[in-house]
């Protein structure tokens, strides 16, 4: 892209210096008539030049996304994946972000497209999905495949789980001790202790997400993007707001995998550019709030489960102390994914910087004809209220997915210079079944199902 | 070549490029008339594509409807979000007065199709979703951190022991859930057509379930009275 802009501006620079040669001789010549001739002539030259260095630029500018975007890869977690409260499917998979982006860059991305498992729970409370369809996205499967899919983001996966979880095993570098029998000698068959790979089965995501692929960064060593969508770090913190404990953050394993990853990544020699982002504030999501402890302790008050009536116990609040743990923890990881995304030159979306302003003022949603609903908030929708985010408080909805995909194409349009076209969030808030029919999860806390539903999602971000 | 004539060559090269651009930007007459011809397409296109025929009472039922560019968008990014979902809900209450029917007990009956609680019940069903939830989330944390644990090394010292009668609700809730799923399940297998890859996967499911469920009862049996 700097080298075709070059080209332009030097091309435009000729004109500027043919201008100059010819007012440098005017001078020598001292008819002033003349000079003043010659110098409207040159404004002309300058002009007619420009237009048309505008004019070759234009398509070499295209052509140039058009190369980045020849092939597009994606690795990733549940918001590549489009999880949403609490499954996966088709309609969930085509808004996710990566897929909005690709297509808007004239793109487009395969995957293997899911039918669960877990449920919808936004169908379920709104009477659309009953016993047989509750059953059958339990079990969960696919709707199609492909052999090797572009887009390998996967619900739950973080940058260890990118390079060691399959479509068939759960650790791939995992190994175990078998007595393997052997003839020693011609007279002697005894045994020894031999290594093997211990291939245990992968959660049901990776299962029907990668099937017989390999690991979401085989898959790219296969497939050799030549624009990558790389990030799969917010798995690495987001464990401690579901669990409301720090125990789970790792920063050593973080550090070591995702410089792996993109030591790999940038082994295969066929990336053009990519976008990364920042993880937003886990802390501030949806599914936790403020508690206050009646009794006024310290460490049974701070952020608890929305679900959660009280707290018996420190465990179940994240009190100053972790909020504290967390935010010093997600300003490493995210100073990680600038570092790589800068020796990358890839586009990095400071995600964490906008969502903390959405938090605070809300997004502003409006229609082309200056309509508006008021600002969206970084919660699930409410009666008179617009909300990015679906019924689990985690995940962003179809209209939250428009957001973040704008976002990111943003940041690639100022990194590479591109002018990929946004998307419109009003078109998405207006489609999207969850902001024009919110349903008040508060009225059914007391159905089973919806502790259930904690359940599973807790357990796939374990 | 004199003056003259450059400025003619350079002024029909110029009159060329207004004429590219032109057609570039206004994607050609032959566009613009086929834009003509889709006219009262896309307009019956718009109708079907308001919030009012696609949802029921929808919120902020004043919202405009997308423009015309925006609806194509629409129709590229998210065209599942378009179409108008037939309206089941009789047929699924139907069907779950039919399951509840052969199962009353199952924990996925919705609480529409049960019998009222009482306020007391309600209360017990709110701390039930505390308890479980609380222990469920401790026992996450914990499989979490040692998820990537190195081959050989030594699990973190005994947890606080819970009060007798929480462990016991936890494991109230996962065995109800547990049993009740595997209920939904064969339902399913029984009253639908069910395709030989779900019929395989629901099958193995099961039969890890009923495994997961004997080892549950079994630890549920050591959990103390007091």
């Amino acid at each position: 892209m700097e080298k075709k802009f070059a080209i332009s501006l030097n091309f435009s620079l000729k004109f500027l210096d043919t201008g100059s040669k010819t007012r440098r001789n005017d001078t020598n010549g001292v008819n002033v008539l003349n000079m003043f001739r010659s110098e409207d002539k040159m404004k002309k030259i300058i002009a007619i030049g420009s237009f048309i260095a505008l004019f070759t630029t234009l398509p070499v500018w295209s052509q140039t996304q058009a190369e980045m975007f020849q092939k597009v890869g994606v690795i990733g977690d549940s918001l590549s994946h489009g999880f949403f409260g609490a499954t996966v499917e088709k309609k969930t998979q085509d808004w996710a972000y990566p897929v909005l982006v690709s297509k808007q860059a004239g793109a487009s991305v395969s995957y293997n497209v899911l039918k669960g498992p877990f449920v919808n729970l936004e169908d379920v409370l709104k009477w659309n999905c009953g016993v047989i369809c509750i059953a059958s996205a339990i079990i969960g499967g696919n709707v199609s495949t492909v052999s090797l899919p572009t887009h390998a983001g996967i619900t739950g996966a973080e940058y260890t789980t990118v390079l060691r979880t399959s479509g068939k095993c759960a650790d791939i570098t995992a190994t175990k001790q078998e007595k393997q029998w052997y003839w020693a000698t011609w007279y002697w068959y005894t045994y020894r202790w031999v290594t093997v790979a211990d291939c245990q089965e992968p959660d049901k995501f990776h299962q029907f997400g990668l099937r017989d692929a390999g690991t979401q960064a085989q898959i790219m060593e296969k497939v050799k993007p030549t624009f990558l969508f790389g990030t799969a770090g917010a798995n690495h913190v987001l464990c401690t707001a579901l669990h409301t404990s720090t125990d789970c953050l790792d920063e050593a394993r973080y550090k070591r995998d995702i410089r792996e990853f993109f030591r790999r990544m940038t082994a295969m020699g066929s990336l053009k550019g990519g976008v990364l982002f920042t993880i937003p504030n886990v802390t501030a999501i949806a599914y936790l709030e403020k508690y206050t402890d009646p009794n006024g302790r310290a460490n049974y008050s701070g952020l608890k489960a929305f679900y959660r009536s009280s707290v018996s116990d420190p465990n179940q609040v994240l009190d100053a102390t972790e909020i504290s743990n967390i935010t010093n923890f997600l300003t490493m990881l995210n100073n990680e994914i600038k570092a790589q995304g800068a020796t990358l030159r890839f586009a990095v979306a400071d995600l964490k910087v906008i969502f903390d302003d959405i938090k605070e003022n809300g997004r502003p949603l409006k229609s082309a004809s200056g309509y508006t609903p008021g600002n969206a908030r970084a919660n699930w929708p409410l009666p008179n209220q617009p909300g990015m985010f679906g019924l689990d408080g985690v995940h962003p909805n179809m209209y939250g997915h428009s957001v973040f995909a704008n976002e990111l194409i943003k940041s690639i349009n100022t990194r590479y210079g591109f002018a990929i076209p946004q998307v419109s969030e009003y078109t998405a808030w207006y489609y999207d079944s969850l902001n024009r029919n919110p349903v008040d999860l508060k009225g059914f806390l007391t159905e089973s199902i919806f502790g259930q539903v904690i359940s599973w999602v807790i357990s796939i971000f374990t | 070549m004199n003056d003259r004539n450059k400025w003619i060559i350079g002024g029909l090269g110029l009159f060329a490029l207004v004429l590219i651009t032109f057609f570039l930007l206004s994607g050609g007459n032959e566009n613009q008339s086929s834009k003509t011809a889709n006219a009262d397409e896309d307009s019956d296109r718009s109708i079907r594509s308001t919030a009012k025929s696609l949802f029921d009472d929808p919120e902020f039922a004043d919202a405009p409807t997308p423009e015309d560019e925006e609806l194509s968008q629409a129709e590229s990014l998210w065209p599942m979000a378009l179409e108008k979902k037939p309206d089941n809900r009789e047929k699924i209450k139907e069907e779950w007065r039919d399951f509840a029917a052969k199962y009353p007990k199952n924990f996925y009956i919705p609480k529409a199709m049960r019998p009222a609680r009482t306020e007391a019940e309600e209360k017990a069903a709110v701390q039930a979703l505390d308890d479980f939830t609380a222990m469920d989330a401790s026992i996450a944390s914990d499989l979490s951190k040692n998820k990537w644990a190195d081959a050989g090394s030594t699990p973190g010292a005994e947890p606080k022991k819970p009060a007798p009668a929480k462990q016991k609700a936890y494991f109230d809730f996962k065995i109800n859930e547990l049993e009740s799923r595997i209920q939904m399940v064969e339902y399913w297998m029984q009253n639908n057509g069910v395709n030989a890859s779900d019929k395989a996967n629901a099958e193995k499911d099961i039969k890890l379930w009923r495994k997961e469920l004997a080892t549950l009862e079994e630890v549920r049996s050591q959990v103390p009275k007091s």
